[in-house]
């Protein structure tokens, strides 16, 4: 059995037929590119391995375990989900960081504040980042934030959803050959070029 | 001394100052005149009714009768949140019903028994309109709090799943919305407790006095009720919430109402 697998997925959205008896294989530390064309559902692909989008018919199961109610907690403790929008929680940057932290599931991780400052240096923010209120922040900073999160919780499984938008290229670059240097099953969603050539397979329906 | 009886037909009286209102809406095309005057007969027949029916309760003036008219505003306030709010009457009722029933309940035997000291804690003189009191202002907070709390999360779906994706647990992850939504419940009635007896005098003081009581009697009991019902608005809020979003998601944590 493969590390993460889709089997026999079918999806509606809207009256729309997504997804119909679609199977995917990835195995561990496989790095996946998701490239279909736009409204193909990539999107809602890697939220159903979340749990956060339920199929119809169809089975996913991460590292031997099938998705269902009883088992999608454990299923989200593996994976490392970086959108575009990278929704942070709100309040002040360093607070947000030491509460992640703080969840029972996460509690096993050391972390210092110092590890978040290097890591700020490394990404190109600035360092009073930490005191600053994450609405306070554009976009893209918000984004490196959550990259930042995403490393520190050190998942197995990294989900990295259109990660690129609004960062100039010599960023990009830094950002992306960075992540794909971890030892990590990567699954990414995005059209940039930036990902051709680097020996991700392709995935596309 | 008490308030002068005021005779059944005289109340029509105030109907002469509705003729200009209503042609001054009609004058300048103000849509009002159809929802003021059944406004207006609505009340007049439902006050009517309750009238009579609790001329009847104070009569009996028995624990059973007056308990079972109690649930029946329980229940009547509850069925108002849930429709007001959205929420399936079929799995929500009984929730918000004891959501916020309990903790009035529960307030409002406290206040007869230590804090007004009654001898009969069920008389109705005392039990149905502070209890009536009570629900009214619980439940308008309740529409708030809960329309709050279900409201934000659906708005704020992204950042909720991420929450949960950082595995937070449920409560976790719905924690901001869950504060937004005592703060919004609470927000008008701090704002009234605060400048009550400066803008307005209270209605139950105004009933107070014009019945005959000193106005320091009135006053103590205004306090009385204000403290209770900030008290019972607080809880109702927490138990309904907590109550309510036991059926509100799914086994994967995802919103279903």
């Amino acid at each position: 059995m493969a590390y993460l697998e889709f089997r026999n997925i079918q999806l509606k959205y809207d009256q729309r037929l997504i997804f119909s008896g679609f199977n995917l294989a990835i195995e561990r530390q496989e790095k996946v590119l998701f490239c279909a064309p736009s409204g193909r559902g990539k999107t809602s692909l890697v939220k159903m391995l979340l749990g956060f989008v339920i199929p119809d018919v169809g089975e996913i199961s991460v590292a031997g375990v099938t998705l269902s109610g009883a088992t999608v907690n454990q299923i989200r403790s593996k994976i490392t989900y970086v959108s575009q929008d990278a929704d942070l929680p709100k309040g002040r940057v360093s607070d947000v960081f030491a509460d992640v932290f703080k969840y029972q599931v996460n509690r096993h991780l050391s972390y210092h504040e110092a590890v978040l400052s290097e890591w700020l240096t490394t990404m190109a923010l600035p360092p009073d980042t930490l005191e600053r209120d994450v609405d306070a922040l554009s976009g893209g900073e918000r984004q490196r934030l959550a990259l930042i999160l995403g490393i520190l919780l050190d998942r197995d499984i990294w989900i990295l959803d259109e990660i690129t938008t609004g960062l100039d290229l010599e960023l990009k670059t830094k950002i992306v050959e960075l992540l794909l240097g971890y030892d990590k099953t990567i699954l990414v969603v995005s059209h940039d070029e930036i990902y051709q050539n680097r020996g991700l397979r392709e995935v596309n329906w | 001394m008490g308030v002068q009886e005021i005779p059944f037909y005289t109340p029509l009286l105030l109907l002469i100052f509705v003729v200009p209102m209503a042609i001054i809406n009609n004058k300048l095309g103000i849509g009002l005149n159809k929802r003021i005057i059944y406004a207006l007969f609505r009340m007049t027949v439902q006050l009517v009714l309750v009238g009579f029916f609790l001329q009847y309760i104070f009569l009996f003036n028995n624990l059973w009768v007056n308990s079972a008219y109690i649930l029946f505003m329980i229940g009547a306030a509850g069925l108002s949140t849930v429709k007001t709010c959205g929420l399936t009457i079929k799995n929500q009722f009984i929730p918000i019903v004891i959501g916020f029933g309990v903790p009035n309940l529960v307030m409002i035997l406290f206040i007869n028994q230590f804090v007004i000291g009654l001898d009969n804690i069920f008389d109705a003189q005392y039990y149905i309109p502070l209890m009536g009191m009570l629900l009214g202002n619980s439940l308008s907070g309740n529409i708030i709090g809960i329309n709050t709390f279900y409201n934000g999360l659906r708005k704020n779906e992204r950042q909720y799943q991420y929450r949960l994706a950082l595995s937070a647990n449920q409560w976790d992850s719905t924690l901001p919305w869950y504060k937004e939504a005592i703060i919004a419940c609470m927000n008008p009635i701090i704002a009234s407790t605060e400048t009550i007896g400066l803008v307005s005098l209270p209605g139950m003081m105004t009933g107070q006095i014009l019945g005959g009581s000193m106005p320091m009697t009135a006053i103590v009991y205004q306090i009385v009720i204000m403290g209770a019902i900030l008290i019972s608005r607080y809880f109702g809020i927490h138990f309904s919430i907590l109550l309510t979003r036991k059926q509100a998601f799914d086994d994967y944590d995802r919103l279903i109402i």
